[in-house]
């Protein structure tokens, strides 16, 4: 979705139909958000006389947001605004892989493998990572970690992979 | 004021405890180490360590998330001072003239100033927290529920209206972190609430998890983006620390004036800290002799802004301790780790645990001290650590963050929603919308639902007891009034005007 809001502002135009569109897609976005919230908090019980249900604080928040972000799209129509951002995709995914991947091998490989690749991964989200320093400076950084985390607060993880 | 000083005596048997002390250096230490990371502001500072202190006893787990604080703040101002990064909103203010003055050789007297001008700030809203914590708690023992409520709606609209840009984003912030706040198990009926099932999600989004993700992993994915930086001072050598008298004559006023405005600013829930330091920017430009010097390295733009944020920083635990209030997302993470210590903020705890609120109160000043010590001396260190490439620095982020986040449940499952709420939070920055009022709203949204739900209760229904009560009624108007002064856009163009200047 990101990218084709992207797409949609380097479309050109006299006068173009979307005057913020940071207004506009943030208030779409957030729409859909209200609207999911809705739906998801549809089974909860309501208002027993004066009394609030499980649902009832939920469905007030997701008025508010739902008008909110009609607010939002109807100033972004109107009020002209700055347009979309670039969004970088390497850095922040790659970045975000390095974190899956802590979260996924922690408990099988152990904080000593899992903190080096972690950093070899991260890694990869600049272009100006140098591999040599990288991969020294990962083991450093995997040493400091182990000893602060595991020998230091002695936190309850392996310290390598279970065989 | 009898009381105020045995309290404080009492504050600092607790805060000088060997432990404690150990503590409270490690943090501001801990803290400054990674505020001076360029790109890395408080708040994500307060959400990267916050894991270090949960194996604590609650004394100490506080005390040391307070000197990560007050270090973190100094760590920024040097980072902002040398390499011209603010960190975060309330330290741009310092940049402007700091790293003016860096260029010009001065930078060992903007570091000096900045750091003995928070000192006196500190000490000076320290002392005004110890003796107004004590009747404002009583003052809070008078709100029921609907005042707690409208209190609440106060606070977050004054996030609203001190939040940069559009008023109409940051309200929907707000109300989608009220939103996240829903998540999980209803307190009354324990119905499931938006958890798609996940048993980890049933006691709730884990706060502090979200702010690592929104301020932490959105920091550095954004940071990645920026090149260019200007690291021409770092390769200077950083001489005359030591402030001239003339230096210290021109900056007592400014300090003054700074301490005074940050301590009022800070009281207020809503945002205190950054506020104030634009204040006290605006207000000494205003009043100073030396104004045309503004924005070209006075030492008075350092002096002000720096013990303004200092004072406001202080004060700001006032409404966190006597109501149980977040003023501003560092005092939301404050409260996050004050609820997973089992301590339910609010007026009773300084009834409930003395010791606690009082040795907190007492090693805010011992933390200030050690800052002074700590700072000055070092800065040669913190002047190394930002000569080391950023390359090199973001992965060691990356791997810390997320051990620090699996080691507060030992869940992976933690570690993936920072990792997820980190994507949210680069989004939310690049569309300009500001992810501090989320964050406040995510803290109070259960409670803003108990009260309220409270409040209709003990009202049998009756909406107009949120207007009956003159101190609700009260409240509610001033928010009303404050949002309505925000929308309008003259005064939302003066808004802006601070964050113009510094270009």
């Amino acid at each position: 979705m990101l990218e084709a809001t992207v797409k949609q502002r380097a479309a050109p135009g006299s006068r173009p139909l979307i005057a913020s569109p940071r207004n506009f897609w943030g208030g779409i976005a957030l729409l859909v958000v209200s609207l999911t919230a809705l739906w998801l908090v549809s089974g909860l019980s309501g208002m027993r006389g004066y009394t609030f249900g499980a649902g009832t604080m939920p469905r007030l928040i997701i008025g508010l947001l739902i008008a909110l972000s009609i607010g939002l799209i109807g100033m972004g129509l109107v009020i002209k605004g700055a347009s979309l951002p670039r969004l970088a995709l390497r850095g922040p995914l790659m970045l975000f892989a390095a974190i899956i991947f802590f979260a996924v091998a922690l408990s099988s490989l152990g904080i000593v493998l899992t903190s080096f690749f972690t950093y070899l991964i991260a890694g990869l989200a600049s272009k100006e990572t140098r591999w040599g320093e990288a991969v020294i400076a990962g083991a450093c950084m995997t040493v400091f970690c182990t000893a602060l985390f595991y020998y230091g607060l002695s936190l309850p993880f392996p310290l390598w992979p279970s065989l | 004021m009898t009381d105020s000083i045995y309290n404080l005596g009492m504050g600092f048997g607790v805060a000088l405890s060997p432990i404690n002390l150990a503590m409270c250096f490690l943090g501001a230490l801990m803290g400054t180490l990674v505020g001076v990371l360029p790109g890395v502001g408080t708040v994500a500072t307060v959400a990267m360590l916050l894991p270090l202190t949960f194996g604590m006893p609650p004394e100490t787990a506080l005390i040391m998330l307070a000197g990560i604080y007050y270090g973190a703040q100094y760590g920024g101002s040097t980072t902002s001072i040398l390499v011209n990064i603010p960190g975060e909103a309330s330290s741009i203010i310092t940049a402007i003239d700091g790293f003016k003055m860096a260029q010009k050789g001065r930078a060992g007297k903007a570091l000096a100033v900045a750091a003995i001008g928070s000192f006196v700030a500190g000490c000076v809203s320290t002392l005004l927290v110890s003796i107004l914590g004590e009747p404002l708690t009583e003052v809070a023992l008078a709100f029921g529920a609907a005042q707690y409520f409208s209190l609440m709606v106060l606070g977050l609209v004054l996030a609203v209206v001190l939040a940069r840009g559009s008023v109409v984003r940051a309200l929907s912030m707000v109300a989608l972190g009220l939103l996240l706040a829903m998540i999980g198990s209803d307190l009354e009926s324990g119905a499931q609430r938006m958890t798609f099932g996940l048993p980890e999600l049933s006691d709730g989004l884990n706060f502090s998890v979200v702010a690592m993700g929104l301020f932490g992993f959105a920091e550095i994915f954004r940071n990645l983006e920026d090149d260019g930086v200007d690291r021409s001072v770092l390769t200077q050598k950083i001489k005359g620390l030591m402030p001239t008298w003339q230096d210290l004559k021109s900056c007592f006023m400014p300090v003054v004036r700074g301490t005074a405005l940050g301590s009022v600013l800070g009281i207020l829930p809503g945002g205190g800290a950054t506020i104030s330091s634009f204040a006290a920017y605006t207000l000494e430009k205003k009043v100073s002799r030396n104004r045309t010097e503004f924005g070209r390295g006075a030492i008075e733009g350092v002096a002000a802004p720096e013990s303004a944020n200092n004072a406001a920083a202080q004060t700001s635990f006032i409404p966190l301790l006597t109501l149980g209030l977040p003023s501003n997302a560092v005092m939301a993470l404050m409260i996050g780790a004050m609820m997973i210590q089992g301590i339910v903020p609010g007026p009773q705890v300084i009834e409930k645990q003395p010791e606690l609120v009082w040795g907190l109160i007492a090693s805010m000043w011992i933390g200030n001290l050690m800052l002074l010590v700590i700072n000055l001396p070092l800065v040669g260190i913190w002047v190394k650590l930002l000569r080391v490439p950023y390359r090199l620095l973001f992965p060691s982020i990356v791997v810390f963050c997320s051990i620090g986040m699996y080691s507060i449940n030992n869940s992976p499952f933690d570690v993936i929603m920072a990792g997820v709420f980190g994507l949210v939070g680069y989004v939310l920055v690049k569309w300009d919308f500001e992810p501090a009022p989320l964050i406040l709203g995510m803290v109070l949204g259960l409670m803003v639902e108990e009260n309220l739900r409270r409040a209709l209760i003990i009202s049998r229904g009756d909406t107009s007891v949120f207007f009956t009560s003159p101190l609700s009624l009260g409240l509610l108007l001033l928010s009303g009034a404050l949002l309505i002064l925000a929308v309008l856009p003259s005064i939302s163009g003066k808004r802006n005007e601070v964050f113009v200047e510094e270009d």
